[in-house]
């Protein structure tokens, strides 16, 4: 057979979501991987697992496919082909265990129920991030470090509602901003400047 | 360790990538809508004021009007939400004019600022027109041609009589038909008068009051403007972009009238000179509004 209907046919075996990732970023370009390099690598070790550090040295073992499907620098670290599987182990010092282990959650459920429908995930989403507001913004800072963009998209969608359309002295209760800090003439300028949002 | 240094690398040179790479996305994103089940929860109990990182990262999600209200709520949140960084883009974006005078002038001022008054600005400019308390039926047309010895035509119509020619603007046909003397062919030196009364005799503005010259020929036409005063707050010297204009088209008087020349028909407007439209009805009444009724 000739090699263009080899490739169709192994594009063919593939699951949908892993044939989407036949075109994948490389070094800043787009390069098309050949599905029968990503079928013969899945071939190898279908479920490999990756080892995450968080900075209390806790070690969490997660699906490859997930987290590089999800967070750029993880993808990043593994394409650079130096992360040895027997061996390492990905260090995040910046992200402590509780929000690991929640961004692990986030990134796991969503590789897995990416078919669901939309109402489903954003409920599910919802729930997730029913957390105390340290835990919002650790879970903020974590997804900024590995790049993860739709938990990103989320949290900071989350936030933009909690300001948009408010007034200031409603915004100062959600966030429990006791002490605004200015200087009477300060506040003065800005209720002149913008007398709608008071 | 080779991974530490690497991870601790590439998290500095990607929180610096992530802040710039969002800016340009936050305005094509769709917003998830969780308000409800987070709403749901009395924020004050579960929130605590953000830290600054998550301050200056949000602050680069956010819309400009999102973030002049964020900017005003705290002293931490001014200072990380008022940079001129996260406001030139919106500045250069909304209002290019404005964007060159942070750097052109000697007294400082913050891009911020500049977005606020540059938005009131156009909603200064954008002015909503007056309410329109006058309609045409409240009017009285009076135009009147004379020349040195006699009257060539004089018509009174009452506005609701009036024809639009053409129909949405305010130019009216006032007379036509075999109504007025018939002249001899020559040129002739005419004064010709528009008033505008208020039924009922309440108040009048005259339109047009002036001299000039009508050849008094079988088909021939005459135009006629005068220039119509402001009407708005500044003295005489600030003129109106509009003229009050009339249309005077002749005819053969008939077998009788031995080659005498009638006027036939006879039009009258307000036609600005910006672009030599007349306008539309709506704007000659609430012109005349401000002169009959105020």
């Amino acid at each position: 057979m000739e090699l263009l209907c080899i490739r169709q046919w192994i594009s063919g075996l593939l699951p949908t979501w892993l044939s989407a990732w036949c075109i994948k970023p490389v070094g800043g370009a787009l390069v098309r991987q050949e599905p029968e390099y990503i079928l013969l690598a899945l071939m190898g070790s279908p479920l490999k697992k990756i080892m995450l550090c968080s900075s209390e040295k806790e070690i969490f073992s997660v699906e490859e496919q997930v987290m590089v499907q999800h967070s750029v620098i993880i993808n990043n670290m593994i394409e650079d082909g130096s992360y040895n599987h027997e061996e390492s182990k990905i260090p995040l010092d910046c992200v402590d265990s509780k929000t690991l282990k929640k961004v692990i959650d986030y990134c796991t459920h969503h590789t897995h129920h990416h078919n669901d429908n939309q109402e489903d995930l954003e409920a599910w989403d919802a729930q997730f991030l029913n957390v105390d507001s340290n835990g919002l913004y650790d879970l903020l800072m974590a997804a900024n470090y590995l790049e993860i963009r739709n938990l990103l998209d989320l949290i900071y969608g989350t936030i933009k509602n909690m300001i948009k359309g408010k007034k200031i002295d409603e915004i100062r209760r959600i966030f429990n901003i006791k002490d605004h800090g200015f200087t009477p003439e300060e506040e003065e300028q800005n209720r002149k400047e913008y007398p709608h949002f008071y | 360790m080779v991974w530490g240094q690497y991870a601790n690398f590439q998290c500095f040179s990607n929180s610096v990538k992530n802040v710039v790479g969002t800016t340009e996305k936050a305005h094509f994103r769709n917003e998830l809508i969780l308000s409800e089940p987070q709403m749901d929860n009395p924020p004050s109990a579960t929130l605590s004021p953000p830290p600054w990182e998550v301050l200056v990262l949000v602050a680069h999600y956010l819309d400009p009007k999102t973030l002049a209200i964020a900017s005003c709520v705290s002293n931490s949140w001014s200072s990380s939400m008022s940079s001129d960084h996260l406001w030139i883009p919106f500045l250069t974006a909304h209002f290019p004019s404005l964007s060159n005078l942070p750097s052109s002038s000697a007294d400082a001022v913050s891009c911020r600022r500049l977005f606020g008054i540059g938005h009131s600005a156009v909603k200064r400019r954008r002015k909503n027109p007056t309410k329109l308390k006058l309609s045409l039926a409240d009017l009285v047309f009076a135009v009147s041609i004379s020349s040195a010895d006699s009257s060539v035509f004089s018509v009174t119509k009452s506005g609701e009589s009036l024809v639009m020619d053409p129909p949405g603007v305010f130019r009216f046909d006032v007379g036509f038909g075999s109504d007025g003397a018939a002249v001899e062919e020559s040129l002739k030196e005419v004064k010709i008068t528009w008033n505008v009364i208020l039924k009922g005799w309440r108040e009048v503005f005259t339109m047009m009051s002036c001299k000039g010259k009508i050849n008094f020929v079988a088909g021939a036409e005459g135009w006629f403007s005068k220039e119509l005063p402001a009407p708005g707050c500044c003295s005489s010297a600030v003129g109106s972009a509009v003229v009050a204009d009339m249309y005077v088209g002749l005819m053969c008087g008939g077998k009788r009238s031995n080659g005498k020349v009638k006027v036939n028909k006879v039009s009258v407007g307000i036609l600005s000179v910006v672009d030599w439209r007349y306008i539309s009805v709506q704007d000659g009444l609430r012109y005349l509004q401000h002169f009959l009724l105020t």
